[in-house]
């Protein structure tokens, strides 16, 4: 039994350990802070300004975004 | 540009540059309708900078085999992600506030940063080779001719104006 649950729960920590794991625990701290933020700016925009500025900003991302992706190209 | 500069001082520069500015953010005065503005603009194109960064850093530390093998954690991580920060989130606005909700973001991104320095001190890319391009900024933007007459930017113009339209946004 103990050494069953020892495997249980040695195994996902071993995992977590790795390299792999490592990159996993990365992708999840990335996804909770990206998700939080961009929530929380989309949640104050549409407050503020509200659904009728999504179409300028959808202009305004495109006007900022293409610029950004050439010099962030290998 | 990417190029010139080791992937993992990128990630995390881009982390910090992004937690500098979730502090500052928060506390400017509002400047009519542009703060709104600025606001949503940097945090998405901060947001595309940095999966596009992690996944940069995937193949740079792990065989092509490797990443297949390992997709499904990574994507389970960020599912994961996903779920706890719109959580924390709606926990946050009901409990106290957006004021306070926003002065949590840089913590959460700090928290980010710290983990990452600290994975990619301790594991070592698979190609660790010199800097293949010294191309310069200027250089790097002669493409946006090409960028915009390519395939995807009409797509993402199609894409666009269908869920103007699907939203009925005017």
């Amino acid at each position: 039994m103990n050494a069953q649950f020892r495997h249980r729960i040695g195994s996902p920590l071993r995992f977590l350990a790795s390299r792999a794991g490592s990159f996993v625990v990365l992708a999840f701290l990335v996804a909770v802070q990206d998700t939080y933020a961009s929530t929380l700016a989309a949640s104050q925009f549409l407050a503020r300004i509200g659904a009728q500025g999504v179409p300028l900003y959808y202009v305004l991302n495109a006007a900022v975004s293409l610029p950004f992706a050439p010099c962030f190209r290998a | 540009m990417i190029d010139r500069f080791p992937r993992r001082q990128l990630f995390a520069y881009g982390l910090g540059l992004f937690t500098i500015i979730m502090i500052v953010l928060p506390v400017l005065p509002p400047i009519g309708k542009a703060l709104p503005y600025a606001n949503y603009l940097i945090v998405r194109t901060f947001e595309h900078l940095i999966y596009s960064f992690y996944y940069i850093l995937v193949a740079d530390y792990f065989t092509v085999t490797d990443n297949k093998r390992y997709a499904g954690h990574f994507v389970s991580g960020m599912a994961a992600g996903v779920l706890i920060g719109g959580g924390l989130l709606t926990a946050m606005t009901s409990l106290a506030g957006p004021t306070v909700a926003a002065l949590v973001t840089p913590a959460l991104v700090a928290s980010a940063l710290v983990f990452a320095s600290w994975t990619t001190k301790r594991q070592h890319p698979l190609d660790a080779a010199v800097p293949a391009s010294r191309e310069s900024l200027a250089e790097s933007l002669r493409i946006l001719p090409r960028l915009m007459s390519a395939a995807m930017f009409l797509n993402i113009l199609l894409q666009c104006i269908a869920e103007f339209l699907a939203f009925s946004l005017r």
